[in-house]
């Protein structure tokens, strides 16, 4: 055995499981100090929040696809997994809210050493919780309001569907996940009546990963998806057509996965007709046959030109370093590698319409090395800001100064005739 | 002609955003008159070049006698025109060329592949992490001049 005898302390002469370090161990609570068992802690609770992040995301952008269909929850040592499309990774997130979760974490932490501190930063709390929910509530009320109450309130009648298209698969499918799924689960499987449940999955989730990323040919799900109106294909022809990315909002996919639910669904006449309302609602989202090619409107890039000239073109101009595959290679290292990874995470986002453009301050200044070797560049910009400063205060400061002194008496005397100054004078 | 290829900056909001968007990739900003002739001859120069060097650099041409100019050159400390500063990341790039000022790059290029030089220098120190680079221009061809410091 390559581990010392332990001499007296803590630790008691029987041998338990790390699972951490995945081997059994005599040393009790020593254990946990050891290099390997805190480099294997650290390399869990990192991996952990790495995946806490991704969440996070999901969590700001409830209709947006999820980032992973499944989680491992090391605390609690559960999977949770999220095949639901409706609003990304909605087991994790409840389970991460949790009570049983908090405990979990507390449990794990004090186990396996490493500061209860942390514990905030490994589970979502409950304000998170609440402003998510009501951005899904949001979201899902606006899809509603759209499909007209053919579908109501969500999640009962597409139970009740489920329940008329009995299959058996579907049971043993919910049976084999964690019970706070299985609400979720059925607004999945619900459009499925045959038992080729496996082989339509890819299907349904390269739907909804086309749609949300806002291709112009989003109708091509709706075809394959075998839907029996034929004029209603062709508009969606004509509205794919202005390349208005940024209308493929959440409302656009909530749509879009209602009524290819219910073209798969067993009522045809429904169908036919939540789609050609989709159909409408996303004529109007659009700005229907108004600007398009068609109809020689000007193209969208023309248009924003016009705002603001200089920026559009500069922008342009700095794109084409901003390309996702090109930053793979780029060395770490270089200069203001940090600032480029994030401004350019904040472009994305900009250019998604999640985030409004900061516009920097007038104040703002780039980092600038004086003359000088010594003194980094950041002391330059302060000390040209301190002065720049100085100057500025000083000038309002010597106006008023420069004005004639009068003195009290006399100002005195004024007041007391209530005249203006110049008699005094 | 220069000016006409080249976006001319006149604002400073239209600084900050060249400076801030550029990622990458070096970012030549000719400070300077449009009026002053070896401004024109450099802008002709970075016309010719801007092409050349587009998939590594961007150039953008700042009016120096604009109002809200005022404060960049009273940063950048520019009293001798023209005046090239290169920016890589929002991150301001130096280069020694054995004049007194390492900060920018003073007076125009003898010919179109020695500015080029000169940015490709800046984008591989760069890349690599330098802050400064040294100048690949042999000292002939770089152009003089005598700094004076004036609160020194």
């Amino acid at each position: 055995m390559p581990l010392k005898p332990h001499g007296g302390g803590a630790g008691s002469g029987a041998f338990e499981y790390c699972e951490l370090c995945r081997r059994n161990h005599d040393q009790g609570r020593r254990h946990r100090y050891f290099p390997a068992h805190r480099a294997a802690l650290a390399a869990a609770l990192s991996g952990f929040r790495a995946k806490l992040a991704d969440l996070r995301r999901a969590l700001l952008r409830p209709s947006a696809p999820a980032p992973r269909s499944r989680l491992w929850c090391p605390f609690c040592s559960a999977d949770l997994v999220d095949l639901d499309s409706r609003f990304a990774c909605s087991n994790a997130i409840y389970h991460l809210a949790s009570e049983e979760h908090l405990k979990g974490v507390k449990d794990f932490l004090r186990k396996h050493g490493g500061g209860m501190d942390q514990v905030d930063s490994f589970r979502i709390s409950e304000a998170e919780l609440a402003k998510w929910e009501k951005g899904c509530e949001s979201s899902s009320t606006e899809a509603q309001a759209l499909a007209n109450g053919m579908i109501g309130p969500s999640l009962r009648p597409l139970k009740d569907i489920q329940n008329e298209s009995t299959s058996k698969i579907l049971d043993s499918f919910a049976e084999t996940d964690i019970p706070s799924f299985r609400n979720t689960a059925s607004c999945v499987v619900m459009p499925l009546q045959s038992p080729t449940n496996g082989a339509y999955y890819p299907t349904s989730t390269a739907c909804y990963g086309s749609s949300t990323s806002g291709s112009v040919a989003y109708s091509a799900p709706f075809g394959t998806s075998g839907l029996p109106v034929k004029p209603c294909v062709t508009t969606h022809g004509h509205q794919g057509m202005p390349s208005t990315n940024v209308f493929h909002s959440a409302d656009a996919r909530m749509k879009g996965a209602q009524s290819t639910s219910l073209g798969n669904g067993p009522n045809p006449p429904a169908s036919s007709f939540v789609y050609v309302q989709q159909g409408h609602s996303g004529g109007k989202f659009n700005q229907g046959l108004k600007a398009n090619v068609h109809t020689g409107a000007p193209p969208p890039w023309l248009e924003a030109s016009e705002h603001d000239p200089k920026n559009v073109s500069l922008a342009s101009y700095a794109l084409p370093s901003s390309l996702k595959g090109k930053s793979r290679k780029l060395n770490p290292k270089r200069v203001g590698a940090a600032w480029a990874e994030r401004r350019r995470a904040e472009m994305e986002m900009e250019k998604r319409g999640e985030v409004v453009p900061e516009t920097p301050d007038a104040s703002w200044l780039p980092n600038f090395g004086g003359v000088w070797q010594s003194g980094s560049r950041k002391e330059s910009r302060k000390e040209f800001e301190k002065n720049h400063k100085l100057k500025e205060e000083n000038n309002p400061e010597l106006l008023p100064e420069i004005k004639p002194y009068i003195s009290k008496r006399m100002r005195a005397g004024s007041n007391k005739d209530g005249q203006p100054d110049s008699t005094v004078e | 002609m220069g000016s006409v290829v080249l976006p001319t900056l006149r604002r400073k909001r239209e600084v900050d955003t060249a400076i801030r968007d550029t990622l990458d990739k070096v970012l030549v900003l000719r400070f300077g008159r449009a009026s002053d002739a070896a401004c024109l001859q450099l802008d002709d120069v970075l016309a010719k070049a801007s092409w050349d060097i587009s998939k590594f650099a961007t150039v953008a041409l700042v009016d120096m006698d604009s109002e809200e100019i005022q404060v960049y050159v009273d940063y950048f400390d520019i009293t001798l025109v023209p005046a090239i500063i290169f920016f890589f990341n929002a991150h301001h790039m130096k280069m020694d060329s054995g004049t007194p000022d390492h900060t920018k790059w003073i007076g125009s290029f003898s010919s179109k592949q020695d500015f080029i030089d000169v940015v490709e220098a800046v984008f591989r120190g760069a890349m690599k992490g330098k802050l400064i680079v040294s100048c690949p221009l042999p000292p002939e061809r770089i152009p003089r001049f005598q700094l004076l410091f004036k609160d020194v």
